[in-house]
């Protein structure tokens, strides 16, 4: 399951028009990205986090999605915090492995940290967007912003294709699973393979009738659809705008 | 002359599969058709004709008087005209909301503002959808899904619609809604073809039914008739319906049109 609709509690409570919420995340993003200290991204990882807990999502919830980057973001920062080198330098903690020295030092500590506050502070920006906004607000974004037809389309069934190939091969997981296909690594690689290639087969003939029922429905080549989300009011963006240059220029001070 | 006109229907797959083979057939107005036959007897093909999606190799196809050729330009026309509910509902439901997905026929048929707005509400209200407007199609029901596939073709607005296997998977209030429905469109002289293996749906609810098997067409008539030939039910490998079974066990004189009607007396 998406992790926007497994959380999608948000979307149904906050009636905010889509054009303001974007302008949230693109405030959160900047103000995480263009940052020059720790300060602003922490503030942003909280008020966004506060702001989730005030909607309803739960702490365990908060939690695991705030650990669902966390294993790559390690992985990526463990190795600019550590410095490994011949010869012995300034460090916090070294050790000395044969004729090298591993450790980390204030500095690399420093902009280790630095960096992890700015990934997480990016990525609560892409949650607040993605847990906010049902998947037509995110097309009808992509459509104001005059992305290209053929990416949106692609982009809207590939989500439904998505959706429906994940049911499908969980269902086509579960039948093999009953009949003891996953009861050692050989059978499981065999049956992991089968499954795979089912799940493709099933696309290609699910492509074929989507296309003969788009066809069915005057389909020639471009997808229009009901606009439901009404005019935006300009005023709804002077919080969000202030919020981003606040951000912006709290950011810019070195603490 | 019938809206619908089949003459001498060919259709053979790429793989060489005839499907369907010298089809002749001819549907009035307002008519409530019902096709049956065993799995692969070429239903789904004669559908797939139907509303233009396939082409047939021979014979003629003439819809309202315009006889049906191979170009896009006739499919284009057509989808106004005859409008095809698909058995899965999941192949034909691709937009990210309901509403979406059933403004996407009406777009295309050149309603907008607020004759879109009007059609929508209409077949909203008809399939009863309204409340799920807003929800993306995974998070719907079976039955929930079936009702907004008919939703989005109503919403194009066609004289005939064809309903491959309505009621396959359905439970039996989400049957009633589908029959609600049905006699609704009916009501408003719209031509209905299912295809179904609900004998005794068919039996209650068809003015003219189609028998195929292996491509053709085995008989057509009324299905009060046809469903009392035992011959042709065991050739086609169908079973008699209830009523029939029941009224014959009994020795009535009468046949009841209905279970309700049998019940009564």
């Amino acid at each position: 399951m998406f992790i926007s609709e497994k959380y999608n509690l948000l979307q149904a409570k906050l009636t905010w028009h889509p054009f303001e919420k974007f302008t949230f995340f693109v405030a959160f993003l900047l103000g995480s990205l263009l940052t020059q200290n720790i300060l602003t991204p922490f503030l942003i990882v909280a008020g966004i986090s506060a702001f989730f807990l005030s909607h309803g999502l739960s702490l365990k919830a908060l939690l695991e999605i705030a650990a669902l980057p966390m294993s790559f973001m390690l992985v990526a920062v463990v190795s600019i915090i550590c410095i490994i080198s011949r010869e012995s330098f300034e460090a916090i903690y070294i050790i000395q492995i044969s004729d090298y020295y591993i450790g980390f030092s204030q500095l690399s500590l420093d902009k280790g940290i630095f960096i992890i506050g700015k990934a997480m502070g990016a990525m609560f920006a892409f949650y607040f967007l993605i847990l906010t906004s049902p998947i037509d607000e995110i097309e009808y974004l992509l459509r104001k912003m005059k992305v290209p037809d053929l990416l949106i389309e692609l982009f809207v069934l590939s989500f439904r294709f998505i959706t429906i190939l994940l049911l499908f091969s969980r269902q086509c997981y579960l039948s093999q699973k009953k009949r003891m296909a996953y009861r050692s690594f050989s059978s499981s690689i065999r049956s992991l393979g089968m499954l795979v290639s089912s799940v493709l087969v099933k696309s290609l003939v699910h492509a074929d009738f989507s296309q003969q029922a788009l066809l069915n429905r005057g389909y020639r080549g471009e997808m229009k659809f009901i606009d439901a989300h009404g005019s935006f009011v300009l005023k709804r963006l002077i919080l969000p705008i202030i919020g981003m240059i606040g951000l912006i220029m709290l950011g810019q001070f070195k603490l | 002359m019938s809206y619908l006109e089949l003459e001498n229907i060919s259709f053979e797959y790429p793989n060489q599969t005839l499907a369907l083979n010298q089809i002749s057939l001819s549907v009035e107005k307002g008519e409530k058709l019902a096709v049956v036959g065993e799995n692969g007897s070429g239903k789904s093909s004669l559908f797939l004709c139907l509303c233009g999606i396939h082409y047939a190799q021979t014979g003629r196809y003439i819809v309202d008087g315009e006889e049906q050729r191979c170009k896009r330009k006739d499919r284009n026309k057509l989808f106004r005209k005859v409008g095809y509910v698909f058995q899965d509902p999941e192949v034909q439901l691709f937009a990210s909301t309901v509403e979406k997905d059933i403004s996407f026929g009406a777009i295309n048929a050149g309603m907008k503002g607020k004759d879109l707005e009007a059609c929508m509400d209409e077949v909203m209200e008809m399939t009863q959808t309204h409340e799920l407007k807003k929800n993306p199609p995974h998070q719907l029901s079976y039955g929930q899904k079936k009702r907004v596939a008919i939703a989005g073709v109503l919403a194009c607005k066609p004289e005939v619609l064809l309903l491959d296997e309505p009621f396959a998977w359905l439970d039996n209030q989400q049957k009633k809604n589908t029959i609600q429905i049905l006699d609704e469109l009916h009501q408003q002289n719209k031509t209905i073809i299912i295809s179904t293996h609900d004998i005794n749906f068919v039996y209650e609810w068809a003015n003219k039914l189609v028998v195929m098997k292996e491509g053709r067409i085995l008989a057509k008539g009324h299905p009060h008739e046809l469903l009392e030939d035992e011959a042709l039910l065991e050739q086609a490998g169908l079973e008699m319906p209830l009523i029939l079974q029941l009224s014959k066990k009994l020795n009535l004189e009468s046949r009841p049109e209905t279970m309700e009607a049998f019940l009564k007396d």
